[in-house]
């Protein structure tokens, strides 16, 4: 079978890298909206600055977004979309942050499927409800999904 | 890391003089694919090890071999 090679590894691995900029960003919108749950005085410096850390991160995200909407007319819908490349390293890294995440998703919406209502997880997370012990989930994932992409596709010295 | 597989890839780039860079663009892959064949931390499909033994001109079980 002939191999015709349609889009450029190093472009799918450029919109891999961005993509894992994307879910560290979201990451860590998350994680400081749910550490924003835990500060009740609201005019403190610390609460001002996570706010504003808060909305650093949702600009970068959405300028990353951005700069990733030019990847959608060289990568493939489906891959777009789904983060399925053609280059087999890009590829296997993708698949790889993708199980790390659902893994991560899977346990952390069992403990809360089962236990969330539980009287001793409340109080375990009390004065925090179940939408914040989501939140933290949520960012865990995320930020499991973006560092295992930019570790492993991390810029190494060349061995040449 | 695979431990049942061993490859000779950064000896024949050698011989060949070319960089990791340069066989990844002759068989349409990344360099990141090569580089991380040739240290052994990822295992390419066959069709990435028939792609480099073809570019080498040398039978496949002369790039790879089982340790």
């Amino acid at each position: 079978m002939a191999t015709s090679i349609l889009v450029p590894p190093e472009t799918e691995q450029e919109y891999l890298t961005i993509t894992g900029k994307i879910s560290l960003a979201l990451a860590f919108f998350i994680l400081v909206k749910a550490a924003l749950a835990m500060i009740n005085d609201t005019d403190s410096a610390i609460y001002w600055s996570l706010g504003l850390a808060s909305l650093a991160s949702v600009v970068y995200c959405v300028v990353l977004g951005i700069k990733s909407m030019k990847f959608a007319k060289n990568i493939s819908h489906l891959g777009f979309w789904t983060l399925t490349f053609d280059d087999e390293y890009v590829d296997y890294v993708s698949s790889f942050s993708l199980r790390v995440t659902c893994h991560i998703l899977i346990l952390g919406t069992m403990i809360l499927a089962v236990w969330g209502d539980s009287r001793w997880f409340v109080e375990l997370i009390a004065p925090y409800r179940i939408t914040n012990a989501l939140q933290v989930l949520l960012g865990v994932a995320a930020a499991a999904h973006g560092t295992s992409i930019l570790w492993k596709l991390r810029e190494e010295d060349l061995d040449e | 890391m695979n431990e049942d597989l061993d490859n000779h890839i950064h000896k024949l780039r050698l011989q060949h003089k070319i960089s990791q860079q340069e066989l990844a663009d002759a068989i349409g892959v990344s360099r990141k694919t090569i580089s991380t064949v040739e240290t052994g931390r990822f295992t390419p499909s066959v069709v990435i090890a028939l792609r480099i033994a073809a570019h080498f001109a040398i039978p496949v079980e002369q790039v790879f071999e089982l340790k």
